[in-house]
């Protein structure tokens, strides 16, 4: 007796499709009164849109702390530095707003609101225009005022007033008052520029240990996003020098992703025979772990703007797919779970741009939006994983 | 309104027309899915609004294909859905065998089409399977038909993956034996 061979299966499949029976039975008020009783269903609310802003959303928002941070950086702390020197000087009054808009010329307005003159240190050197004598300009109505000696000068200033600076003394400078205009260069290095107010707080520890968390966006080659994740861990950090720090650790991720089937690799799966995957999402929580190294950018008084770049290994614990796949021309519905299946060693590349503050003596909030690029396909399927993110947190001195 | 696609669409946003139009174009298809797993032609129809009901309830998780062709997912999707609720139901009465005939007039008339002879095939292959001891029948519809892989039907019905490739072959055995036989006697009568 031989079992049935594969055309009697097919036969088999043909008659499940075709056999003539009268489907009875069917009751429509039936079932919605059935439908009435039980709760109606979830809205499938779609933020496609949304969630492409969200993705992008954590480097818009490193683009404008940069913004913020540098175009007024130097500038900014030059700003304060000439604020501070003016209004430090007990002689000095009545300056509403100082801005220096260039690192390289130096050119500074003063806008005052009052009409009493205004005393206004030294600072600099000559670039060219009239000398001022006897301490009155003769330049008021030009926009350019040279300022070239040794104190305070009055001036009234009712109206914008540049204060132009060079990098050089001009030669018409009168050698009997060279000395003096040395000392004074001198001093306005000393203001201006590298030698001022020293940072509140210079001292690097060396150890350090960091909580982090926050939102995760993961995708597969570009394809829509599933519902947002979350990262939560902890980084330690060794700071070599005040630039350089490696930094390490553990987090734990959950991570949502969509992908069409095609990037799917079923090699480690087990699939029906003539079978096909359309498409699948996952659900995944992993372990991570990070090798970065950071180098801060920016560092003044107690805060640090750095960048961050390494690699990560994903530890993969469990993985639930939600699958659709083809048979014979009729589409199917699975699920499937994954536990351990798949460590993935340095799989994704990370780069991270970050925001550190002191909050109190020893402790720092920080901010660092991230991507992570695939080098290597990740899980049970091999997925080519990319995400993004913002991870902030808090930092702790060790040692 | 024929578009699968808005019908779908209408009754994720449970509007009862929608649920409506599934429901009634999509019965027969069901219920030729029940009625294979469950052998009384009478508790076939009960299975079947179970399941659409699990259905509704979950439509919400029907991803719509990428690639525009919502029907093919439909129907995979209502055929899994189908197929759990029979073997919840032959669950609940411990995969017993049933006793009785099937009466004649559940079946389409065949007529005097082409097709017919196929048509009366078709009827005769299905009622051997129904025939089938429901742990066999059962295997066999899941491994053959629908293409479950064993180790899937083994968690469906809750029991080793060895005992669903037994039961498969013993499936395949007694159905064999069983067309050897009619083919035999109408042989016979043949003479």
């Amino acid at each position: 007796m031989q079992p049935l061979d594969n055309d009697m299966d097919n036969l088999m499949r043909k008659a499940a499709t075709d056999y003539p029976v009268k489907p009875q039975g069917a009751d429509w008020q039936k079932l919605a009164q059935q439908l009435d009783a039980s709760e109606p269903a979830v809205k499938n609310n779609g933020h496609g849109v949304l969630k492409k802003l969200l993705f992008f959303s954590p480097f818009i928002l490193a683009g404008f702390v940069c913004d913020r941070f540098f175009i007024q950086g130097h500038g900014l702390l030059k700003k304060r530095e000439w604020t501070e020197n003016i209004k430090s000087n007990q002689d000095k009054a009545n300056v509403s707003t100082v801005r220096n808009r260039s690192k390289t010329a130096g050119i500074i307005y003063i806008n005052k609101k009052k009409t009493d003159p205004v005393n206004v240190l030294l600072q600099t050197k000559i670039t060219g225009n009239t000398i001022v004598e006897n301490n009155e300009f003769s330049t008021l109505d030009f926009p350019r005022v040279d300022i070239g000696i040794s104190k305070s000068y009055v001036f009234p200033a009712t109206y914008n007033s540049e204060l132009t600076f060079g990098a050089e003394p001009k030669n018409f400078v009168p050698s009997g008052i060279a000395k003096k205009m040395q000392r004074i260069n001198f001093a306005a290095r000393d203001l201006i520029g590298k030698n001022s107010k020293t940072t509140k707080d210079n001292t690097i520890e060396k150890v350090y240990i960091s909580f982090v968390g926050g939102p995760d966006f993961s995708r597969v080659k570009a394809q829509k996003m599933e519902r947002a994740g979350y990262s939560i861990g902890i980084l330690a950090g060794y700071n070599f020098t005040k630039k350089w720090t490696v930094e390490s650790g553990l987090l734990w991720d959950r991570k949502a992703y969509f992908s069409k089937g095609k990037y799917f690799k079923t090699d480690k799966i087990y699939l029906p025979q003539h079978s096909e995957i359309l498409q699948v999402t996952g659900y995944c929580a992993m372990f991570e772990i990070p090798v970065n190294l950071r180098y801060n950018l920016l560092r003044k008084n107690s805060k640090v703007l750095f960048a961050s770049a390494g690699v990560s290994s994903y530890l993969m614990q469990k993985e639930d797919y939600n699958y659709v796949y083809r048979r014979y021309n009729v589409d199917y519905a699975g699920t499937k779970v994954y536990k351990r299946e798949s460590k993935d060693w340095l799989s994704v590349a990370n780069v991270s741009f970050g925001y550190e503050q002191r909050m109190g003596n020893k402790t720092k909030i920080r901010i660092e939006p991230y991507l992570k690029i695939p080098l290597k396909g990740v899980g049970i399927g091999s997925l080519p994983l990319q995400s993004t993110g913002i991870l902030v947190g808090i930092t702790h001195p060790i040692h | 309104m024929t578009d699968p696609q808005v019908i779908i669409k209408g009754c994720i946003a449970n509007d009862r027309k929608c649920q409506k139009l599934l429901y009634e174009r999509y019965y027969g298809y069901a219920f030729k899915i029940a009625f294979r797993y469950i052998y009384r032609y009478e508790r076939v129809a009960d299975v079947v609004n179970d399941g659409f009901v699990k259905l509704f309830r979950n439509i919400s998780t029907f991803v719509s294909n990428a690639e525009g062709d919502a029907e093919p997912r439909l129907l995979g999707w209502i055929k899994k859905i189908v197929i759990n609720t029979a073997i919840d139901e032959l669950r609940k009465h411990n995969l017993m065998p049933e006793i009785g005939g099937i009466p004649e007039s559940i079946w389409e008339e065949a007529g005097a089409t082409n097709n017919a002879d196929n048509l009366l095939l078709y009827k005769e292959l299905i009622c051997h399977v129904k025939r089938l001891p429901p742990s066999y029948g059962a295997v066999f519809n899941m491994y053959v038909i629908d293409g479950f892989s064993h180790k899937e039907i083994a968690e469906q019905l809750g029991i080793s993956v060895g005992t669903s490739k037994s039961n498969l072959f013993k499936a395949k055995a007694y159905l064999q034996k069983t067309i050897n036989k009619e083919t035999q006697q109408a042989g016979i009568c043949n003479l």
